[in-house]
C-alpha cells in the first residue's frame, strides 16, 4: 500500500498521467496501425498528449474516456495524413511478421505469415476512411457500436463501408498476391 | 438462397450478424454450392489473418517519457497556475516545486525563490503548504526540509531537519507545514526532494514578525522550476 505524507490532491481529482496510462498501449497500437511505423507511431502519441494535457479538466468529466481518446487519436491521425500524405508503409514490418512467427510456430504457419505480409500491403491501397475502419473493427476489435461514437458515424453507414472495404481487400488478395486454399 | 444473396451476406455472417434462420439458409447453400465455399473459406481467413496482424508493443520507459514532455511543455506555458490555486487555499501560504522531469542527478545549490519573503508571524502558527508539482509519480522519494533557527514545526520543538520517506501522486501534493516564528529575523527554508541519488532544492525566504501575520499579505507563490 502506498503511502505518502502529502494530502492529495483537491477534490481526489485524478492526474492526467492516472487517466491516459492505462490507455497507451492500445493507443499506440493503434497510432502503429496508422502510421506504420514505431517512430512516426511514438510521435503521434506525444502530439496526443500535448494536445490533450491543457483539456485535462475536461477529461475529468468524460465519462467514457477510452472512445473519447480513440477519436482524439483518429482526428490528429487524419489531420496529419492530410498535410503530409504519406504512405504509411513499415519496411520493418517483414522482419517484424517473421520475428512474431518464430516466437509463436503454432500459431502462424509460413502461409498464414505470407497472407498477414500480403494483407499488410493490400490495406495500403484502401483509402485513409476505409483503412482505418478495418485496422479498428477487424484488427483492433472495437465493435461498430464504439466506432459509431469514435467516428461519429451511424452504424449503418459503418456497416456499408466496411462490407466495401473487405470485398477490396479480397478482391486485392485474389487477383494474385496469395492463395487462401494455401493460408487455410 | 442463391449465391448473389449469400456474398451480400456474408459479411453479417461472419460478424454473427444473422438471425438463426438467415444463418441456416446460408450454411444449407454453402453445403450445395462450392464456389460460395471456397468464398466463405476466403473470408474467413482473412478475417482470421487480420485479427492476428502483429504489432510492436510500445518501447519500455516511452509511455511516461512521453507524459513527462507533455507535462513539461504544459508547464512552461501556464504562467500563472499557481496564483489560481493559491486563491483555493485561503489563508495559508503557498510554495510551489514544480519537478518538470527527472530530478538532476547530482546535488545543486537549492535555487532560491526569487519572490517575496514569506512571513511567519511570532505570534500564532502558520499553515505554508508545500506544493510539490510533480510530473510523473515517485516512489520512495525522501523530503527533507531544513529550518532555519528563527522558526520551528509545530509539535517538533527545537527540531531543525526533518525527512520523511514518502511517494508522491503525479501532480501536486500538498504539504501543510504548520510554522511557529521563534525569532524576529529573515533567513530561509530549505525543502528537498531526493530520489535515488538525484535531489532538488528550493530556498525560501522566511521573515519571522513580531506582528500578528494578516493573512491577505501571507499570500504568496514561488514557483521553481
Amino acid at each position: 500500500m502506498k503511502i505518502s505524507i502529502f494530502s492529495r490532491r483537491r477534490g481526489q481529482d485524478p492526474s492526467f498521467e492516472e487517466m491516459v496510462a492505462p490507455h497507451l498501449e492500445r493507443l499506440h497500437r493503434l497510432a502503429y496501425r496508422y502510421s506504420g511505423n514505431q517512430a512516426d507511431a511514438e510521435d503521434l502519441i506525444q502530439d496526443l498528449l500535448v494536445k490533450l494535457i491543457p483539456r485535462t479538466e475536461e477529461l475529468r468529466k468524460v465519462e467514457q474516456l477510452h472512445p473519447w481518446l480513440v477519436k482524439a487519436l483518429y482526428r490528429l491521425h487524419i489531420d496529419r495524413f492530410r498535410k503530409t500524405s504519406r504512405s504509411p508503409v513499415d519496411a520493418g514490418y517483414d522482419e517484424h511478421i517473421n520475428h512474431r512467427a518464430e516466437a509463436n510456430p503454432n500459431d502462424m504457419s509460413p502461409a498464414r505469415v505470407g497472407l498477414i505480409r500480403d494483407l499488410h500491403a493490400a490495406l495500403q491501397y484502401l483509402n485513409e476512411e476505409q483503412r482505418a475502419l478495418v485496422i479498428m473493427h477487424d484488427i483492433e476489435s472495437y465493435t461498430l457500436t464504439e466506432l459509431e461514437v469514435i467516428l461519429d458515424t451511424p452504424v449503418g453507414t459503418l456497416k456499408s463501408r466496411l462490407h466495401r472495404s473487405r470485398a477490396k481487400l479480397r478482391k486485392l488478395l485474389k487477383e494474385g498476391t496469395v492463395s487462401l486454399q494455401q493460408a487455410c | 438462397m442463391n449465391c448473389t444473396q449469400l456474398h451480400n451476406q456474408l459479411d453479417d455472417y461472419l460478424d454473427g450478424e444473422l438471425s438463426a434462420e438467415q444463418r441456416t439458409h446460408l450454411e444449407t447453400h454453402v453445403k450445395e454450392c462450392e464456389s460460395c465455399r471456397t468464398a466463405l473459406s476466403g473470408a474467413r481467413v482473412i478475417q482470421e489473418a487480420l485479427r492476428q496482424m502483429p504489432a510492436p508493443p510500445m518501447r519500455p520507459g516511452f509511455a511516461s517519457q512521453a507524459i513527462k514532455h507533455a507535462v513539461n511543455q504544459h508547464g512552461h506555458h501556464r504562467r500563472g497556475f499557481i496564483a489560481g490555486f493559491s486563491t483555493a487555499l485561503a489563508a495559508s501560504v503557498v510554495v510551489a516545486l514544480f519537478v518538470g522531469g527527472f530530478l538532476p542527478n547530482m546535488e545543486r545549490s537549492p535555487q532560491t525563490a526569487a519572490t517575496p519573503p514569506v512571513i511567519i508571524s511570532m505570534q500564532q502558527p502558520q499553515t505554508v503548504n508545500l506544493v510539490f508539482d510533480v510530473a510523473t509519480a515517485m516512489e520512495n522519494a525522501t523530503l527533507s526540509i531544513i529550518l532555519p533557527d528563527n522558526v520551528e514545526i509545530v509539535g517538533f520543538p527545537g527540531q531543525q531537519e526533518i525527512a520523511w520517506q514518502t511517494s508522491l501522486y503525479a501532480g501536486r501534493n500538498i504539504l501543510p507545514l504548520p510554522l511557529k516564528g521563534i525569532m524576529h529575523s529573515s533567513s530561509a527554508l530549505v525543502a528537498s526532494i531526493e530520489q535515488g541519488g538525484r535531489k532538488k532544492s528550493i530556498r525560501i525566504p522566511i521573515q519571522v514578525s513580531r506582528d500578528k501575520a494578516a493573512p491577505r499579505a501571507e499570500l504568496a507563490a514561488h514557483r521553481i522550476s
